[in-house]
């Protein structure tokens, strides 16, 4: 079990404008098959630390290694080849609108692709299979040739999962896919991502608003405040005191179930 | 929330730099004070001596004499603090004129001149370094019609009015004056000559041809270019040096009328459809730039995040996340351009440019204006159908 898989080892990021320090020396180790919970503010450097580990943002200073290989340093076709390895899923869903169901879900093979035929929309027949598969798992088969747009908050974030999917990833990070969400479509979706994990062995490393989803699925908890690790440890551990810690005197736990 | 103050050794530099930020002031202020006084006393002189002596001549007084009037006012004005430059600056800067905070920032009029004038006297309490003014010595800004700028803008409008009446020798009399002869011609014009509809049909063609040309050769231009001017995806400094040039061209291009391109492409190329086709290719690029580029810059960059994470190359990014989002406004916004590029080409073809446009003109040179009708009846018949036509499938594709 304790095989790790993701060492990021002093990761800052300052960003260039106002000098914000988003992320102060970031040092965490992620093992295989775990659904690690990211909690803290809006604004503590989740999203932050999500998006260096696949390169979105670059780090200002640190290192991040996957499988032993340092990230930081891929360049070009490297760098690809390590992001089809991750997915992701978003607050937002980041589809596009205008397309079809199918071809969001089919954009996230473009990593496999070969990619010239991709250039006029055509992909492998494995792929096309692959893509209906997907569907299935979040049962959304039947609106594949529906426009991405026509489809509500939940199952336009299943389509994102479906195209996480579609890399077979070994690992997936989710910045805040329930934040979007009723309290209801955020349980099925944490379960559809809690399924990936549990079912094909994908690692998660989840941003999440409430508490009680972190404790529920949650294998771990790592606190970031003000682009600090505040607090790494069970999600048993965090009562009322380090709830208080991480996210201000002021704070009252709202449960979501 | 205390904003971190820079100092030790930032300090003098940014002291040096609200020095030459207050020069600059300043010296806008001066400028446009003497600018906007020179101009009043100019067309001021110009319609006192136009209504004085009625014969339109204008008595012009020495140049010179203007300039220095204006610069000596402008600048016992601009000292007072309450000039016109005072306020445009102020309204431009964006900064509030009022309370103790921006004291040092505030523009500091010229020291030791005594100006005991309403508004003069708020701005040099404020300006004065040493004990910050208490609220009470801080009174409201008066309404513009107890100020003496406010005044002086009163009268630069009338003025204005004035002379541009003179300038441009507004005088509707004249139209009843010669309406018997117009009359005649518009009489000719409502009775169109059927005889030369095969030549007006075939030369509106050329004309919506031209026009489609022009479109379908800048598509391509002005997409690529497109990319370039869009600031959400100008990079780097070479994205950056590319945005600027690109934008700064489009932007010269299109501030030049399509009809002046004509006559530059009519004597490079010889008169006929071709120049009129350069002419309006050439702002076609400069104005779809403009709008394709608009639009990629309202794209979400949501898709384009995803695209990348999935590990898609830059080609694949651009297919399946930018791509999407822009083709109908890009379709749309084609469409729109193809009908004005209709339009355009019936005004063009006047110069040269080939066309209805050329063959109306031919016929108001020999007077011949019943054909004139028919040329522009076919051009209100086409520009009509290709703006229905187009607005309907605008109206789709959005």
């Amino acid at each position: 079990m304790a095989e790790p898989q993701l060492v990021i080892e002093h990761v800052t990021k300052v960003y260039e404008r106002g000098d914000v320090h988003a992320l102060r020396d970031v040092s965490l180790t992620v093992n295989k098959g775990e659904f690690l919970v990211l909690i803290g503010l809006s604004g503590s450097g989740k999203s932050t630390l999500l998006r260096c580990i696949n390169r979105l943002i670059e780090p200002t200073s640190g290192r991040i290694l996957l499988d032993g290989v340092d990230i930081t340093q891929a360049k070009g076709a490297e760098l690809r080849k390590i992001r089809r390895r991750i997915g992701m899923v978003f607050q937002h869903f980041n589809l596009v609108k205008r397309s079809s169901v199918l071809t969001n879900v089919l954009a996230g093979r473009l990593g496999y692709a070969p990619p010239l035929p991709t250039l006029i929309g055509r992909f492998p027949h494995e792929d096309m299979d692959r893509a209906r598969q997907s569907l299935e798992t979040v049962g959304l088969v039947e609106k594949m040739h529906t426009r991405a747009d026509q489809l509500s908050g939940g199952q336009q974030q299943r389509v994102g999962i479906a195209r996480a999917l579609m890399q077979e990833p070994e690992l997936i990070l989710a910045d805040e896919p329930v934040s979007a969400l009723d309290p209801a479509t955020a349980n099925s979706i944490l379960q559809y991502l809690e399924e990936m994990n549990h079912k094909h062995g994908a690692t998660v490393i989840c941003a999440l608003h409430f508490l009680s989803l972190a404790r529920r699925y949650g294998t771990r908890i790592i606190a970031l405040k003000d682009g600090a690790v505040v607090f790494e440890g069970l999600p048993r551990e965090i009562d009322n005191v380090r709830f208080k810690e991480i996210y201000g005197e002021d704070a009252e736990e709202v449960e979501v179930r | 929330m205390a904003q971190p103050l820079r100092s030790g050794a930032g300090g003098g530099l940014v002291r040096t730099a609200a020095r030459v930020t207050r020069a600059w002031r300043r010296l806008c202020i001066f400028s446009v004070d003497a600018a906007f006084l020179a101009y009043l006393f100019v067309m001021g002189s110009f319609v006192v001596t136009r209504i004085a002596s009625g014969t339109g001549v204008y008595i012009p007084i020495p140049g010179g004499f203007v300039v220095l009037l204006a610069i000596a006012a402008a600048a016992v004005w601009g000292s007072l603090g309450a000039s016109v430059g005072c306020r445009l600056v102020e309204f431009l800067s964006g900064r509030p004129s009022a309370p103790g905070g921006k004291v040092r920032t505030r523009r500091v009029p010229l020291e030791g001149r005594g100006a005991p004038l309403g508004e003069s006297v708020r701005t040099r309490a404020l300006g004065r370094p040493g004990p910050q003014p208490t609220e009470a010595s801080v009174p409201s800004r008066s309404p513009w019609y107890r100020t003496l700028w406010g005044w002086s803008i009163v009268v630069a409008i009338v003025v204005t009015l004035a002379a541009a009446t003179a300038i441009t020798r507004v005088d509707f009399s004249r139209l009843a004056q010669s309406f018997p002869d117009a009359a005649k011609i518009l009489r000719r014009l409502l009775h169109p000559d059927p005889s030369i509809l095969g030549e007006v049909v075939l030369l509106t063609l050329v004309t919506v041809f031209m026009g489609l040309m022009a479109t379908l050769l800048a598509i391509p231009v002005a997409a690529l270019l497109s990319f370039l001017a869009a600031r959400n995806l100008a990079r780097g400094p070479v994205g950056s040096l590319l945005y600027t040039v690109v934008r700064a061209a489009a932007s010269i291009v299109r501030s030049i009328e399509p009809i002046i391109w004509a006559i530059v492409f009519v004597i490079w190329v010889r008169p006929g459809p071709f120049p009129g086709v350069l002419a309006l290719f050439v702002c076609s690029i400069a104005d779809l730039v403009k709008l394709y580029s608009e639009q990629l810059e309202s794209i979400d960059p949501g898709p384009t995040e995803a695209v990348t994470a999935v590990g898609g190359r830059r080609l694949q990014v651009l297919l399946y996340s930018i791509v999407p989002q822009i083709i109908n406004p890009y379709l749309s916004f084609t469409l729109y351009r193809w009908d004005i590029n209709v339009r355009m080409g019936t005004v063009i073809g006047m110069v040269g440019g080939g066309g209805i446009g050329m063959l109306l003109m031919q016929y108001v040179r020999v007077n011949e204006w019943e054909e004139v009708g028919m040329c522009l009846l076919a051009i209100i018949a086409v520009v009509w159908s290709i703006d229905t036509l187009s607005a309907r499938l605008r109206e789709r594709l959005s």
